[in-house]
């Protein structure tokens, strides 16, 4: 089933799209679709030796699919609301706004701390992001 | 609307649209090649000062329509360089279109720091196949694209997952927040 899906990507999104789908795919089911590729190709007669090697090269780097799979660890998150009160072009600014910082843990525990700024419309749909994530994994 | 008041529209919002947002081609020379071609130089230049000040003096108040009311009458009853009442309306007509949008150009402009421009995500589901129990575990993986203030090109990519636990906690900072701003922000 998935090598038939294979197929449709490449036929339709060409090849270098579908490698960037592969990548994307978890070790192990890479692995299956590998070893069902080898079965059909030597059931057709197909004289095509691919060995372990030979596979990883041809397809991509088991250890890239990997890295894009491990992505870091959200380690803390912390805020700040603020409103601006005044500037030279403006004197009455009265502009509210979110404040935020996020430290992520890479795959190896190095630590890296991201600021960011929103206005209060923005850190609303930062918010309904959020909610409707945990909605989904709620229903997962 | 008479040929006097339409010309005067016209430079203001020339005047807006190179002040404050941003569009530069809005020149002198191009004002008043395309709004007064026939009248000396120096009265060209003696309207817009005149006019940018008036503008600058509302945006910088950002006032409202009670606060413009009284502005405008002081204006009116100047002895020197008083305003007409057609000036007085284009005025009013001006600042109901540009109020806000100018407002909001001056606090996009004053933010120095870095913005979040996108948020991505997708949940996976972790299996464990070769094991004896199958543990199906959903994560979320979130991928949040940071910009360095005065570029839009420089972009920052952040990727982190989440577990359950994780984001139940994110969610209770977005309350908390929500709640701040209720009580802090009364527009």
């Amino acid at each position: 089933m998935s090598l038939i899906k294979f197929h449709f990507s490449f036929l339709i999104l060409g090849f270098s799209k579908t490698v960037e789908l592969l990548n994307q795919l978890p070790e192990s089911l890479l692995c299956e679709m590998c070893q069902e590729a080898v079965f059909s190709m030597r059931q057709n007669n197909c004289y095509t030796d691919l060995s372990k090697t030979e596979q990883r090269q041809s397809l991509m780097s088991v250890d890239e699919v990997k890295q894009m799979f491990d992505v870091g660890q959200l380690v803390d998150m912390q805020w700040k609301l603020g409103v601006g009160v005044s500037s030279d072009s403006c004197k009455n600014l009265n502009s509210p706004y979110v404040t935020m910082q996020v430290k992520v843990a890479d795959p190896s525990g190095k630590l890296s701390t991201h600021t960011f700024e929103m206005t209060v419309m923005q850190f609303q749909d930062f918010s309904k992001q959020m909610k409707e994530m945990a909605n989904v994994l709620e229903t997962v | 609307m008479a040929e006097d008041s339409k010309n005067l529209l016209a430079l203001l919002n020339g005047v807006a649209k190179r002040t404050y947002y941003n569009e530069t081609e809005f020149t002198d020379e191009f004002l008043k090649s395309q709004i007064y071609p026939d009248i000396a130089e120096d009265d060209f230049q003696a309207i817009v000062s005149k006019f940018t000040g008036l503008i600058k003096s509302m945006v910088s108040a950002d006032m409202d329509f009670n606060q413009l009311e009284a502005f405008l009458t002081s204006q009116i009853k100047k002895r020197e360089g008083a305003l007409t009442e057609d000036q007085a309306n284009v005025l009013r007509r001006f600042w109901k279109s540009h109020k806000n949008k100018i407002h909001d150009s001056i606090i996009s402009q004053t933010k120095w720091n870095n913005s979040l421009k996108q948020v991505s995500w997708r949940i996976d589901v972790k299996s464990q196949a070769k094991n004896i129990e199958q543990i199906n575990e959903p994560t979320a993986i979130v991928e949040l694209h940071i910009s360095k203030p005065n570029t839009t090109k420089e972009t920052d990519t952040v990727r982190f997952e989440m577990d359950e636990k994780k984001l139940a906690g994110v969610l209770q900072n977005m309350k908390d927040i929500e709640d701040e701003i209720a009580k802090y922000c009364q527009d």
